[in-house]
């Protein structure tokens, strides 16, 4: 039975592997135009808009070179080293009225995946009420939550799931439209 | 003096007479009340092949591999096999008794003058010496594999009582590389894992594939634009179309059964998820959750009439069920354990799979709606996204399988079934897909 | 499990069984309440009698009786001119006459009295044998009666006695064969179940009859499905079930061994 099971298994696997070579090569990247037709050959790439949601580095001076805060298991609560942190670049958001961030929550790999981009946001929104606490603006923060799908660290233990569960403040290079 | 003996005498036999009679209708009256759910052992005996028109295929291989891989059946290996028949006349019933089978299939394939394909197969029962089935698929020989499936649901469905699902497909996602650069596909196959068929392909996460009642469709969300959307695709042709990109949160699609709507998660600027239903046709949107708690991953009774839900408004994650119209109240469904989401229905409407907090361990878990008993059906520590087969009989989940995810199946009462995995990478979030019209 | 109707079969004859014994022990005791006549063992047959009758009976034989005073019973000489008898003589004679009369009278009366007597003592004399007679037969009638009634309980023991042993003995060996029944019972049912692969539609509410036939050694040789709301896959499961369960295994008395089983298959 044993032995059935491997042989069953080492057959679905060369399927698979098999099929995968017979991956067709990527389109050639699309205009970011989502509710375009696509070829008939029914393969898709999705591509990243280019422009306005364009990462830059951000300030790197002292704690704001940390743009990552942590959070406990199932918490969206902002502590320890993670409250300097927030306090830091609410700082500087307050001081540079035209700088955009995008907030992107994230958790560890436990749980489902859907529930898992709601406690995501819950901690994105939690450093952005921060943030706006702080004297941000509001339209200078957007969020996003990844879930449990963009991990830091591979992993399947304790050490990695505690740098996974994150908020990342990334800096966007595109400026705020100046206030009309 | 005779007189009291002779009562005596016909007293003792009036007592036996009547003891005994009582006896013969009281004998042997067994009642059994349960069996065992071991799987059914089957001999799927080499068909006869049609070279070349049969492209190599080994259709009883292919039979062999579905009916195992339900958990149900277990097939006798070649090499145990007593002798090979083709057809049901050849047949030995003892014989194939004797070497521990309850039933044996045996089957030819054959070239037609029309350049189809037919295969012919049939069923016999070894203990009683009866033909069960005989039946014959006609197609492309492109179609082969597909007809092997045919003759895999018959056989189920003959000996079971239940309509098998082995021609239809499933819709997963595959991974490749490792975090932050990761390659994301969308792939549709068979539900054997072959005959992969790529939907999308994407640097940015890929999730929550859902398919479309008559199974043209796949919804997902897919976050191309740095942020979460969801999309409907043809899955013939590759067109696609953007739904909802909504600020925050755009997630869990699930097609309604009448194919018209799309319920789903929406957070809005303020982050706040919740449920919603989106006509498709209409762009009508309507809310159906309206909680500061996490609402998500919606899934509609086979009615159409109720969504079941992830929320964590009691302070952890539960399901619970929400009439499909606003202003509705929701009915709290799961209440064993500390963690209970990603409920997902079965097609009678009965069985309620989720995924369950178990010990330390994220299990899939089966609830019966009308009783509240949840049984655990599988074994691994981060186990999820559990999808039943349109016949009810099969679960299809992901599970991580030391370092990489794979799929693996098991039936509706625990018999573990299949393992699908990806030669590199890994694979998750599957979603099975309808019976073929 | 015993169907409803094989219930009621089962009731009436147990009431049968019961009626049975009651009358049996009823008319058994009707028998010996009443101990039938018992045989005559007395050589007379004793009646009751009137004292007067038993004087009668038993008048002594009459004694001759006395002689009466003879009256004097002068021979007729009178008629020659005897010589008459003077007034003394007549007196005398009268006195002498009336003497012997009374004495005779007086003789006469004692030895009535005295045959009364006699005839009373021995009256009563037969009266006290007849009453001591009386009383012996009575006496013996008694002790008769008292053994026949000490031989009526002592059967009527006996009787209940054999009874309660043949009943005691049947019920053993009933309850002998009940429990032999019922361990074979479960040991059939107990290979059927490992032997039947559940199929998804045997849900709660299902319920088939198999009628099995069987030859000594357990082989089955023949199964009918008889009352059933399953589908085609349950009937082919508990079909195969008896026949994969074949053969089954054998009672633990032979003499229980029964060809005909009737297996239900009631899923929970």
């Amino acid at each position: 039975m044993r032995r059935v099971i491997v042989v069953l298994l080492v057959a679905a696997s060369l399927a698979l592997g098999a099929c995968a070579h017979k991956r067709p090569k990527p389109a050639p990247p699309e205009a970011p135009d989502a509710s375009a037709g696509a070829q008939g050959s029914g393969a898709n790439t999705a591509n990243a808009a280019a422009g306005a949601d364009e990462e830059g580095a951000g300030p790197q001076a002292g704690l704001l070179a940390t743009k990552v805060v942590y959070f406990d298991f199932d918490s969206s609560e902002i502590k320890g080293t993670g409250t300097d942190v927030v306090a830091a670049h609410a700082k500087y958001l307050t001081a540079h009225s035209n700088t955009r961030v995008r907030l992107e929550g994230h958790t560890d790999e436990r749980g489902s995946r859907e529930y898992n981009i709601g406690l995501g946001e819950r901690r994105a929104q939690s450093v952005r009420r921060a943030l706006l606490l702080q004297g941000a603006a509001d339209a200078q923060i957007s969020t996003v939550s990844y879930g449990e799908e963009r991990p830091a660290v591979p992993g399947h233990d304790e050490a990695a799931w505690a740098k996974n569960r994150r908020v990342e403040i990334v800096y966007l290079t595109q400026p705020l439209a100046p206030k009309q | 003096m005779s007189g009291p003996r002779a009562i005596a005498g016909a007293l003792a036999v009036v007592v036996v007479a009547l003891c005994a009679t009582r006896s013969a209708h009281a004998a042997l009256q067994i009642e059994i009340t349960s069996g065992v759910r071991d799987p059914v052992p089957i001999a799927i005996v080499p068909f006869a092949r049609a070279v070349p028109a049969d492209g190599g295929l080994d259709v009883a291989e292919v039979v062999q591999h579905d009916l195992e891989g339900s958990g149900r059946f277990r097939a006798l290996p070649r090499e145990r096999m007593p002798a090979t028949p083709t057809r049901a006349d050849e047949i030995a019933a003892p014989l194939w008794k004797g070497a521990g089978s309850d039933y044996v299939v045996v089957g030819r394939v054959s070239a037609m003058e029309s350049g189809q394909v037919a295969v012919d197969f049939d069923l016999v029962n070894t203990l009683t010496g009866a033909r069960l089935a005989t039946q014959r698929f006609v197609g492309a020989p492109g179609a082969l594999r597909n007809a092997a499936h045919r003759v895999s649901d018959a056989i189920y469905q003959k000996i079971l009582g239940v309509r098998g699902a082995f021609a239809t497909r499933i819709a997963y996602v595959a991974v490749d590389g490792s975090p932050p650069a990761q390659h994301f596909q969308l792939i549709v196959a068979d539900a054997d894992g072959a005959n992969q068929h790529l939907v999308l392909e994407s640097r940015f996460p890929l999730m929550s594939p859902s398919w479309s009642p008559d199974g043209q469709w796949l919804a997902y969300v897919s976050f191309e634009t740095k942020h979460s959307g969801v999309y409907v695709q043809l899955v013939r042709s590759g067109e696609r179309r953007q739904v909802s990109a909504r600020a925050g949160v755009n997630g869990a699609p699930e097609w309604s059964p009448d194919g018209r709507k799309l319920a789903l998660t929406l957070g809005g600027s303020s982050g706040n998820p919740d449920i919603y239903i989106l006509d498709l046709a209409s762009q009508d949107l309507t809310r159906i959750t309206d909680d500061p708690a996490i609402d998500t991953e919606p899934v509609w009774a086979p009615d159409g009439h109720s969504l079941y839900f992830t929320s964590d408004r009691a302070g952890s994650a539960q399901i619970y069920q929400i009439g499909a119209q606003p202003g509705a109240r929701p009915k709290r469904i799961t209440f064993g354990g500390s963690y209970n989401a990603r409920p997902r229905v079965s097609p009678d409407g009965s069985q309620l799979a989720m995924v369950t907090l178990d010990n330390g361990a994220y299990r899939v878990a089966v609830q019966d709606l009308a009783s509240g008993t949840v049984r655990v059906l599988s074994h691994g520590r981060l186990d999820e996204s559990p999808s039943f087969a349109p016949n009810g009989a099969t679960l299809i989940y992901a599970e991580r399988d030391g370092e990489r995810g794979a799929l693996a199946t098991v039936s509706i009462d625990g018999l573990t079934g299949l393992r699908l995995k990806a030669p590199q990478g890994e694979v998750r979030e599957p979603a099975w897909g309808p019976f073929s019209p | 499990m015993q169907r409803a109707s094989d219930r009621w079969v089962s009731i009436a004859l147990s009431v049968l069984l019961h009626g049975a014994l009651l009358a049996a022990l009823v008319y058994g005791w009707l028998m010996f309440r009443q101990p039938p006549r018992p045989a005559p063992t007395l050589a007379i047959e004793a009646t009751v009698v009137d004292a007067r009758a038993v004087r009668g009976a038993l008048r002594p034989p009459p004694q001759p009786a006395p002689p009466a005073a003879p009256a004097p019973t002068e021979p007729p000489q009178e008629p020659v001119g005897p010589p008459q008898p003077t007034p003394e003589e007549r007196t005398r004679r009268e006195q002498q006459r009336q003497q012997a009369e009374a004495a005779a009278a007086e003789e006469r009366r004692a030895a009535e009295q005295k045959a009364a007597e006699q005839q009373a003592a021995q009256a009563k004399q037969a009266e006290e044998q007849r009453k001591a007679e009386e009383r012996a037969a009575a006496q013996k009638r008694a002790a008769e009666e008292r053994q026949r009634q000490a031989d009526a309980q002592e059967s009527s023991e006996r009787l209940a006695d054999l009874q309660r042993s043949l009943a005691a003995e049947e019920r053993a060996k009933v309850a002998r064969s009940g429990a032999a029944l019922a361990s074979w019972e479960s040991q059939i049912a107990a290979k059927v179940t490992r032997a039947w692969l559940r199929p998804p539609t045997a849900r709660p509410g299902i319920e088939c009859v198999l009628n099995v036939t069987q030859v000594p050694g357990g082989e089955v040789t023949q199964v009918s499905i008889g009352e059933c709301n399953g589908d085609q896959a349950v009937r082919e499961s508990i079909e195969a079930a008896v026949y994969r369960a074949s053969p089954l295994p054998p009672p633990p008395d032979p003499a229980l061994f029964d060809r005909n089983l009737k297996i239900n298959f009631k899923p929970d």
